[in-house]
């Protein structure tokens, strides 16, 4: 829920920045939102994308939309579920048998 | 009807001892790339699940009967409940492991080509699968996944059923009735407060139509789960033991580590192991006993591997145990039936406590066991320390006539006239149709029409006791919740506008047993009879339409 109103942000500082561009001629805030979604995307979503099976087109949009709003949750997933054999011995910390 | 055994087995298979802990309710991110089959416990699944399999086509030659047969498998999809749904540090095992259901769809695969997976969860099934990661299992295996609520219906007799004559189910399971498709259940291994275990061939109240799901949902519960038996069973059933649950299921159950995947052709037997497994006494399981009365299990089943028991603490549908009033110290519950099951109030005064609970089992498929699940998801949720000294009192039955007047009893030995319960603080809650009679003391609201009706009593005990966050707080998969919802209501919308045949109205208001009168003669030796419904007419589409609530597609 939480990423939704993040999402919700990304959409409303976009719509903004181009109410500016349109109707104030400043266009310097939809395009440093733009670059600044660019520049994760090219140093960090794609790569984020592939590793965790998203399909390209729906990493580039995601990513430029969305930011790191996008790309964060799933590097974290990332992190948590990536595994070692030593992950799954069993301790005796585990429940009881 | 479905494959015919010339002897049918148990397998009981050990799994290595692992922690089995990362996974076991949603898949992970990289099911379907080699890091996954490579992961030691996914390996350790496949295979125990394929050992199983291959022991129990030794003993009883299942693979030649499914090679080529189209078969629909069932998993059994409740809340999928990851970590932060509630407040405990583990996710909630309700739902068959993800792992082990690919496991098993991994055996299938080869054999069949035609594979449906079919759930009806008794919630949004769309998005539970979802959340799980079924629907990846679905494209891995090419396989298709139907929500059986979302379906158009059809309708069978059972001339042989006691309560369950009256069948509505989805039509994606016509080929199983007919024996076109194989069925194969694959079931969770846990505790149930209506049932006592949820296994192989409970497993069907997910195919039910939802309006069918909470008729009859009462102390007839188990004669209706046996009675489905005479319809459709499980050509092979496959029980994830792995990580089972334990306690008040459905709702937030825990998990016990059990390490073992028990396989088998007939399901009562498979259920009657696995229930000995889980340190329960089979033979005094109301839900085996009625299966078993129906000769639907097999006296002379092989089990073939070893009984080791994990002891599982029980469902307890009740608010009369130690355990509940620890938990809930100001919630009091008043039980009084005026019926043959009842046992008599000889005294007002000086009941003994198993007194008041028996009189509390006398519609054991509902009442008690309805509320118990219920404070058990408030139990779970992050605002329980706000609740804990909440006070409510829960009227159960239509009370028991003694020299004129009324009666229900409480734990504390006293039986309760209507003038004592209009005097209780705090919020009165009567429990289903027989309650009427107590109407003067319940407080407004909280008067729950229905016998069966099991979300509408959780929503509104959760109102009362309030401040309350729901179970599954996650809110993150809120908006996929919604998104189900609204498909699932878009879906009936456009059945009934096609004129597509639909279910009964909601009629779970008594304990009538539904027949079809045009029955003939001929038909009750039968097992079942078609019972088509004809296509909708413009007014009957019209009612249809209407029948349909958006806000029943969040639970039902």
């Amino acid at each position: 829920m939480i990423q939704v109103f993040q999402f919700l942000i990304c959409i409303v500082l976009f719509i903004i920045g181009a109410l500016l561009s349109l109707f104030k001629k400043k266009p310097g805030f939809i395009l440093v939102l733009f670059f600044m979604h660019l520049f994760e995307l090219l140093t960090v979503g794609l790569k984020t994308g592939k590793e965790y099976g998203k399909k390209l087109p729906e990493t580039i949009a995601c990513t430029l939309c969305f930011g790191f709003t996008w790309w964060k949750p799933l590097r974290k997933q990332i992190q948590e579920e990536t595994f070692t054999d030593k992950d799954f011995e069993r301790t005796p910390f585990d429940l009881a048998d | 009807m479905g494959v015919k055994y010339d002897h049918n087995a148990v397998v009981i298979t050990e799994a290595p001892k692992l922690n089995y802990f990362h996974n076991y309710v949603q898949l992970p991110y990289d099911y379907e790339k080699p890091s996954y089959d490579a992961r030691r416990d996914v390996k350790a699944i496949q295979e125990t699940v394929r050992k199983s399999l291959d022991d129990l086509d030794a003993a009883t030659g299942w693979k030649d009967k499914f090679r080529g047969m189209p078969i629909l498998i069932k998993p059994n999809l409740v809340f999928v409940t990851p970590k932060s749904g509630y407040r405990y540090k583990y996710d909630i095992p309700q739902t068959t492991d993800p792992r082990v259901f690919d496991a098993v769809m991994k055996v299938l695969a080869e054999l069949c080509p035609d594979i449906i997976i079919g759930e009806g969860s008794g919630l949004v099934t769309w998005t539970y699968a979802k959340m799980a990661g079924y629907d990846r299992i679905a494209k891995k295996y090419g396989a298709k996944f139907v929500c059986f609520e979302e379906q158009p219906y059809t309708r069978y007799f059972c001339p042989k059923a006691e309560v369950g004559q009256e069948v509505f189910v989805p039509n994606t399971l016509d080929e199983v009735i007919r024996g076109e498709r194989l069925y194969v259940s694959c079931p969770k291994t846990k505790c149930n407060v209506y049932t006592g275990v949820t296994l192989g061939f409970k497993n069907a109240m997910g195919t039910f139509s939802p309006n069918m799901r909470f008729r009859n949902h009462t102390w007839q519960i188990n004669k209706k789960l046996s009675d489905l038996l005479y319809l459709f069973k499980p050509d092979l059933t496959i029980v994830d033991g792995i990580i089972g649950g334990e306690g008040n299921t459905p709702g937030p159950n825990h998990p016990v580590i059990m390490d073992r995947i028990v396989t088998g052709t007939n399901s009562v037997e498979v259920d009657r192991v696995v229930t000995e497994l889980m340190g329960f006494d089979p033979t005094k399981n109301k839900l085996l006993i009625e299966a078993s009365a129906r000769n639907f299990g097999d006296p002379n089943v092989e089990i073939i591997g070893e009984k080791r028991v994990t002891p599982f603490y029980p469902a307890e549908a009740s608010l009369m145990t130690d355990r509940f009033h620890k938990n809930w110290p100001n919630v009091k519950a008043y039980a009084g039936w005026n019926n043959d099951r009842a046992p008599k109030i000889e005294k007002l005064d000086g009941n003994t406590r198993e007194f008041a609970q028996a009189m509390e089992e006398v519609n054991a498929g509902y009442d008690a066991a309805s509320m118990a699940t219920t404070f058990e998801v408030l139990f779970a949720s992050y605002t329980y320390p706000l609740n804990k000294h909440r006070h409510l009192n829960v009227i159960f039955g239509d009370g028991q006539m003694v020299d004129g007047k009324r009666y229900w009893v409480a734990e504390d030995g006293h039986a309760y006239s209507l003038e004592e319960l209009k005097k209780l603080p705090g919020i009165t809650v009567g429990v289903g149709e027989h309650t009427k009679t107590a109407k003067e003391a319940i407080t407004p609201f909280f008067w729950i029409r229905s016998d069966g009706e099991v979300n509408n009593l959780a929503a509104r005990v959760a109102l009362a006791m309030m401040p309350d966050l729901p179970g599954q707080a996650d809110l993150k998969y809120l908006p996929w919740i919604g998104i189900g919802a609204v498909r699932k209501y878009c879906l009936k919308v456009f059945h009934a506008a096609m004129g597509h045949p639909t279910e009964p109205h909601f009629d779970a208001y008594s304990d009538q047993i539904f027949t079809i009168p045009e029955l003939v003669e001929k038909n009750l030796d039968c097992d079942w009879v078609e019972a088509p419904m004809p296509p909708l007419d413009l007014k009957g589409r019209w009612e249809a339409i209407k029948d349909v609530r958006l806000l029943a597609q969040f639970l039902f």
